[in-house]
């Protein structure tokens, strides 16, 4: 059940109807079956791992606030890095785990039989584990008292507008929200209407057309020369910025229309000058959960220069293989995390004064966040070398695009018209358009139907997003 | 008062919508009818404006470009379409049988053996979509398109929606001069070039990976009997062609039995051509890849089907 579909919306408004009729002290029984519902939408026995984990938290935490010796407390967190973790691991990096171990096998030239896991990856496994194991960490630093509700603790955990593909949440926010008593408002269900709107644009329109584009020139790479490749790159930045910070936009349209405010995750990232920059705009919430998780546990950056470039270098390749199990991810981090300690070595972070090296600054960016997606679509390390070799071979004639053709014009008109909404209309967030008079608001919405039932992929389903 | 200022707004919102709709449907509606040009159908508005062939191919690009009906005799024609398998090419046929277009003498149905096939059915109600404009006026493609789910009926509540896809063109290509005739026969030649052999080699890796066919799909023999109740109708021959690959899977072997099975049960003559009845269709340098003939092969496939078919 994505939000793009139309089961989705029928579930939605059903929701929505039940949520703010029904009295305050129900509304979390509502949530609750609804997010185990949504989730079930996509592998019913998947609810197993979302039961476990939840229940998991809840109780070591609640065993590591009981006591006030401190090897009990690190016990009770352990356990519940240890659940987490492990699930992650059994489900999402295993058979990534086998083939590293064959190919080490055959690097010292022995052999290794890889044992597969027939599990399918589960829908959003990386974001609600990150999400609870935030609840766990503040829970230990006293950040937070532990949530004594067992069903509000496993709401926070599986609330559905963000459980597949966030914004991570902190229960600090989330869980607070989720208790407040809230009064129906007809505004709340306009601008959530709003933004879900221009979450869908940006996948149906923008995303899933240059998916089209990219995707062509990806899979038929033999045929391909390098300036072909150059512009699939850019075509898939677009398409997973699109992707993912429209799946973030209707998350949190869906959950304003309930009253409940989620995280900005981006913020125009791809008008960052620097690298660091740009993950700082990019991502937001899984940014500052490896800030705020591992960096300044680490030392952050009160500790000698060399330790800070360590850690920064370790969160950049947590980063790449949070986002998939193979080693094209790790590479990604690793080149991402190269990049943030040079811009920190030279000073490139710092703002100029004149306006022409700002402008440079951002091509610079740009272009370096556009190259670097190339292990990010790869499909393997060996697609990833021969797409390397054949980008060398720069020729921008003779772009082949066969059918792609059709997806160009469409996919370039919505790619001019998020340019020109992140540009003039979302500088910093997209919830400004809010504080726009009602009749723009309402010609704004009028647009973004007809464009996506004239423009958008019909065929296209999932999210990009979805396999982390 | 509030309250009421919104209901009136969202009111004036629906209307307007609706409006919009509406118009713009009107609008591409008119722009539709009138295209010749090769995008949103501009094919078939040629064909269906001039008088109808003696013998007509319909099929994929395996007849678009493998069939030269300049070689085959005048009074035959192709209306084929890339990528378009039995679904697009039933209901086609059904929409020329509605609008008196079908051929005089000889209906020639390409087949492709994975339409057998239900693992390949999602892919084939795709293809549906170009015929997306005919969804309230011919019922055949509306039950197919149907079978997508039951959002398929509320999506066509928009008449924008029936030009979505390549519908875009019928705005901007009027104004950028950049339209294609079709050619006046149908038939599109693959220029023979220095990246066949490459091609050739790929596909032949892409297309030897295991296949794995399974249950049949019901809709297949259904759709045929649809079709040989027209043409018996209409006095019509039809006769159900699959083209020569370079190289065929092992796997399809099983499946071109299954489909002679099919024909026979119905009475329809089944020709399978395999590259080994043409002299010379072993040599790389007529194909473009496994499943295409280049236009130099293309004259030797054209002339073969001549002689088989003692066409005029």
């Amino acid at each position: 059940m994505i939000f793009t579909s139309f089961n989705f919306i029928s579930f939605l408004l059903l929701v929505i109807v039940l949520y703010w009729t029904l009295p305050h002290k129900f509304r979390w029984w509502l949530l609750l079956g609804a997010s185990y519902l949504f989730y079930m939408s996509w592998e019913p026995a998947y609810i197993l791992l979302i039961l476990v984990s939840t229940a998991a938290d809840y109780f070591f935490c609640r065993y590591l606030t009981a006591s006030s010796e401190n090897h009990k407390r690190r016990a009770g967190l352990i356990l519940s890095i240890t659940v987490n973790l492990g699930l992650l691991f059994a489900f999402k990096y295993y058979n990534f785990f086998q083939d590293t171990l064959e190919g080490i096998a055959s690097f010292l030239g022995s052999s290794y039989e890889p044992r597969y896991s027939s599990f399918l990856l589960p829908v959003g496994i990386s974001f609600y584990t990150f999400q609870t194991l935030s609840y766990s960490f503040d829970v230990y630093r006293k950040t937070i008292q532990p949530e004594k509700h067992f069903g509000k603790f496993a709401l926070f955990v599986a609330y559905f507008p963000q459980l597949v593909a966030g914004p991570i949440e902190r229960a600090s926010d989330l869980l607070t929200q989720l208790k407040t008593k809230l009064k129906f408002k007809m505004a709340l269900l306009q601008e959530g209407a709003v933004l879900f709107l221009w979450g869908l644009f940006k996948k149906a329109v923008v995303a899933d057309n240059l998916k089209i584009l990219a995707d062509h020139v990806f899979d038929n790479a033999d045929f391909q020369n390098g300036g072909s490749i150059i512009f699939a790159l850019f075509a898939f930045t677009i398409q997973i910025y699109a992707d993912f910070s429209g799946y973030s936009d209707m998350a949190i349209g869906v959950s304003k229309m309930m009253g409940i405010d989620l995280s900005i995750n981006f913020k125009t990232p791809y008008f960052s000058r620097s690298i660091s920059e740009f993950w700082r705009r990019w991502h937001i919430t899984l940014s500052f959960w490896l800030r705020d998780y591992v960096f300044i546990p680490l030392g952050g950056s009160r500790t000698k220069k060399w330790k800070i470039y360590r850690n920064l270098f370790i969160v950049f390749l947590l980063a790449g293989i949070w986002h998939g199990a193979d080693w094209t991810f790790v590479i990604w981090g690793a080149i991402h995390g190269v990049l943030v300690i040079l811009e920190r070595i030279f000073g490139w972070q710092k703002a100029p004064t004149k306006q022409i090296w700002t402008f440079l600054k951002w091509g610079i960016t740009f272009s370096v966040i556009i190259l670097t997606m190339l292990p990010v679509r790869a499909d393997d390390f060996a697609h990833l070398s021969q797409l390397t070799v054949q980008i060398l071979h720069l020729n921008f004639r003779d772009l082949y695009l066969g059918f792609a053709e059709n997806a160009f014009t469409p996919g370039m008109f919505g790619l001019c018209i998020l340019f020109l909404v992140d540009w003039f209309l979302a500088r910093k967030s997209i919830l400004q358009v809010r504080q726009k008079h009602w009749a723009f608001q309402y010609s704004w919405a009028l647009f973004l139907i007809i464009s996506i039932i004239f423009l958008g992929d019909a065929k296209a389903e999932a999210f990009f997003y979805f396999q982390f | 008062m509030k309250a009421r200022k919104l209901t009136y707004r969202i009111v004036l919102f629906i209307i307007l919508l609706i409006s919009v709709d509406r118009g713009l449907g009107w609008y591409l509606e008119s722009l539709y009818e009138k295209n010749r040009c090769d995008y949103s159908n501009g094919k078939l508005n040629a064909y269906l404006e001039k008088s109808p062939p003696d013998t007509l191919f319909v099929g994929s690009s395996r007849v678009l470009h493998m069939i030269n009906p300049a070689t085959l005799g005048s009074n035959t024609e192709l209306l084929a379409h890339q990528h378009k398998h039995i679904y697009h090419n039933a209901a086609l046929i059904d929409i020329l049988d509605q609008q008196n277009k079908l051929p005089e003498k000889v209906l020639i149905l390409h087949i492709e053996l994975e339409d057998l096939y239900l693992r390949t059915e999602p892919m084939l109600l795709d293809q549906l979509y170009s015929l997306k404009y005919y969804y309230h006026e011919n019922r055949l493609v509306k039950r197919l398109i149907d079978k997508k789910g039951y959002q398929e009926r509320i999506k066509f509540l928009s008449s924008v929606y029936r030009f979505n896809g390549d519908g875009w063109k019928l705005l901007s290509y009027p104004l950028s001069n950049n339209c294609k005739e079709v050619p006046r026969n149908g038939y599109e030649a693959l220029i023979p070039s220095e990246n066949d052999s490459i091609r050739l080699k790929q596909s032949l890796i892409d297309d030897f990976k295991p296949m794995h066919l399974q249950k049949l799909n019901p809709e297949f023999e259904n759709l045929l009997r649809h079709v040989q109740n027209i043409c018996s109708k209409r006095g019509i021959e039809l006769i159900l062609l699959r083209g020569p690959f370079y190289k065929l899977h092992p796997e399809l072997d099983r499946a071109t039995a299954q489909m002679r099975k099919i024909a026979s049960r119905n009475n329809i003559q089944f020709v399978n051509i395999h590259r080994s009845e043409i002299a010379g269709l072993e040599n790389r340098k007529f194909w473009f890849d496994n499943m295409h003939l280049n236009d130099k092969g293309a004259k030797l496939y054209s002339n073969h089907l001549k002689s088989i078919f003692y066409l005029p």
